[in-house]
């Protein structure tokens, strides 16, 4: 897997927000990503240094609208937190993102 | 808040200048922020709640220079006059504002501000001046007016065995009627309206207090008599109901009373809590006294302050004084406007276009551009700075309407940053205090006449300075006139 697939895109929220000022950023990642896979792809493309990985797999919630049912999908979290100082640009060139 | 721009004033002449203004960078970013954050409350970002979008997301969501200029055209006008604070000038008219680039991170805003200024006034011999002083008198004839007035406040009716003539007092009982016009042609019948019927009404006769025509009507009724009395209300009645409408009244005489001045003697005097009329008397002359000793006085600082005025150069443009004009209007009209007279409604009431008023506005306006200029050299000259003590004494009166300690309203005034108003206020009367001490009276023909002696090389002395050869009259103080307050 390259490592473009491994990182499908930052998670732009209050809660991210709030981790990158302790350099914790966070990512959805491919659901069958594991630690070592996210690390290296973190590592290689955003130059930093990872010094911990943590991830969880948010569930799947029933929404509905009307009478339309439906499922959110299930996806990866992964939360990588990197050496003091170093920074990973989640949050500029958030225009490109929303388009 | 404390100003912490930087200024620069350049001299353009003709009274204008030029003032260059560098905002820091550090209050740039304040305002910036402020203003981000505003907009974040309207800010929708997908992962965020309203309102919660961090101030650095909306900066970088917005565009800089988008936030930027918000910020700054809210925040110019407190620059604005931040900045002539700063640079303790004086302002008179329009600015002219030329904002320049909106400068990157960390750089300091620039702008500079065209505008006219109090021209510097150039003092002649200030201390010396030999200024009119009218006489304070009091004529007998104003004494005896304020006996009249006192007679007439202690009048008596009394009841007076003869028919009614004007001046007298008569007691009646009416009941009115309109005329209605009733469905056949030209037939009338009479109605009572509502408020038409009145019982033991005193009405005085050429008291011009009720509709024209009744009071004469009763003019030689005895007590008891009864009269019909028919008019017409006035078309500009304030029952719109009853103007124009043609009314007849019942009208019964119960009493006719005459009114009684009480005799000029002693009893008079003591009644007045005096011993006799001589004693009145010169307590009314000594209140009078008062009164115009203080108009003198008030009159004798106007013409000192004149007196300096004439004697200083001062260099008055046309455009500043136009400008002045036009300030004068605006703060006319806005004192107008508290008494619910539009602009337009006042226009149409003096029946005058604006430009004409302005133009009448515009000698008062100079002498005022003048006396200003002159107080604040005269201020300068001498270094006239109230202190403490005397801005608390010229509180005093403020303090007690409003009923706080004066120190305490000074207090509130300098948190406020308005104190500085007050010292420059109270800093202007004591250099007219100045002018007036100073000042030698003299009698006030000796002065009119030197006044006529000396207009050819006054007039000279003026156009040398390129100035209007405008007399300086006399002139009075003026509510427009703001500084000269005496």
């Amino acid at each position: 897997m390259d490592h473009t697939q491994v990182l499908i895109r930052p998670v732009v929220s209050e809660k991210s927000y709030v981790l990158s000022a302790a350099d914790r950023y966070t990512f959805r990642v491919h659901s069958d990503a594991h630690k070592t896979h996210i690390r290296q792809a973190v590592e290689a493309l955003f130059d930093v240094h990872v010094v911990e990985v943590r991830t969880m797999s948010v569930k799947s919630k029933p929404k509905r609208r009307g009478t339309t049912k439906g499922r959110t999908r299930t996806w990866k979290k992964a939360i990588v937190q990197v050496r003091a100082g170093e920074t990973i640009p989640i949050f500029q060139g958030l225009a490109a993102l929303e388009g | 808040m404390p100003s912490a721009l930087k200024t620069k004033v350049t001299e353009l002449g003709d009274s204008r200048v030029r003032l260059q203004v560098e905002v820091p960078s550090e209050e740039l970013e304040g305002r910036l922020e402020r203003k981000a954050r505003q907009l974040a409350q309207q800010l929708k970002l997908p992962g965020f709640r309203r309102g919660k979008v961090p101030v650095p997301l909306v900066i970088q969501r917005m565009g800089r220079e988008v936030v930027l200029e918000e910020a700054v055209r809210e925040t110019i006008s407190t620059w604005y006059s931040d900045a002539i604070d700063t640079a303790g000038i004086v302002p008179v008219g329009d600015p002219q504002l030329d904002l320049g680039e909106l400068p990157p991170r960390g750089h300091p805003l620039e702008f500079s501000i065209e505008i006219g200024v109090l021209p510097k006034a150039h003092l002649g011999d200030y201390r010396a001046l030999e200024v009119g002083r009218r006489e304070a008198e009091v004529p007998d004839e104003q004494i005896e007016q304020e006996i009249e007035a006192m007679r007439e406040r202690l009048a008596r009716l009394e009841t007076a065995e003869r028919p009614a003539a004007t001046g007298d007092f008569v007691v009646v009982d009416y009941v009115g009627s309109i005329a209605v016009t009733g469905g056949g042609e030209g037939e009338e019948s009479w109605e009572p309206f509502e408020g038409g019927e009145g019982r033991d009404q005193l009405v005085e006769l050429g008291g011009g207090n009720l509709i024209p025509g009744f009071e004469e009507a009763l003019i030689g009724a005895g007590a008891g008599e009864t009269r019909t009395v028919a008019l017409t209300f006035p078309a500009e009645y304030g029952n719109t109901e009853l103007a124009g409408r043609d009314a007849s009244f019942e009208v019964t005489v119960k009493e006719v009373k005459l009114k009684q001045l009480p005799a000029v003697d002693e009893d008079f005097a003591i009644d007045a809590g005096f011993d006799d009329m001589d004693e009145l008397r010169a307590d009314i002359r000594s209140r009078l006294l008062e009164v115009e000793e203080g108009r003198v006085a008030a009159e004798f600082r106007q013409a000192a302050l004149d007196a300096a005025v004439s004697a200083a150069q001062v260099n008055v443009t046309p455009e500043l004084v136009a400008a002045r004009a036009r300030e004068m209007w605006e703060r006319m009209l806005h004192s107008l406007s508290h008494r619910g007279i539009s602009r337009e409604a006042y226009l149409q009431i003096t029946g005058r276009p604006e430009e004409e008023i302005l133009e009448e506005m515009e000698p008062e306006a100079e002498q005022a551009l003048r006396r200003e200029a002159v107080i604040t050299a005269v201020v300068a000259a001498e270094e006239i700075s109230p202190s403490e003590e005397d801005l608390l004494e010229a509180l005093a009166p403020t303090a007690e309407r409003e009923e706080v300690e004066p120190q305490k309203l000074l207090a509130d005034l300098r948190a406020s940053g308005r104190l500085e108003e007050v010292r420059e206020d109270l800093a202007a009367r004591q250099a007219i205090d100045l002018l007036a001490a100073e000042a030698k009276p003299i009698p006030l023909a000796q002065a009119q006449a030197r006044e006529q002696l000396w207009t050819p090389g006054k007039a000279g002395a003026q156009q040398a300075a390129g100035q209007s050869p405008a007399e300086a009259p006399a002139r009075l103080w003026t509510p427009t006139d703001q500084r000269s307050t005496s």
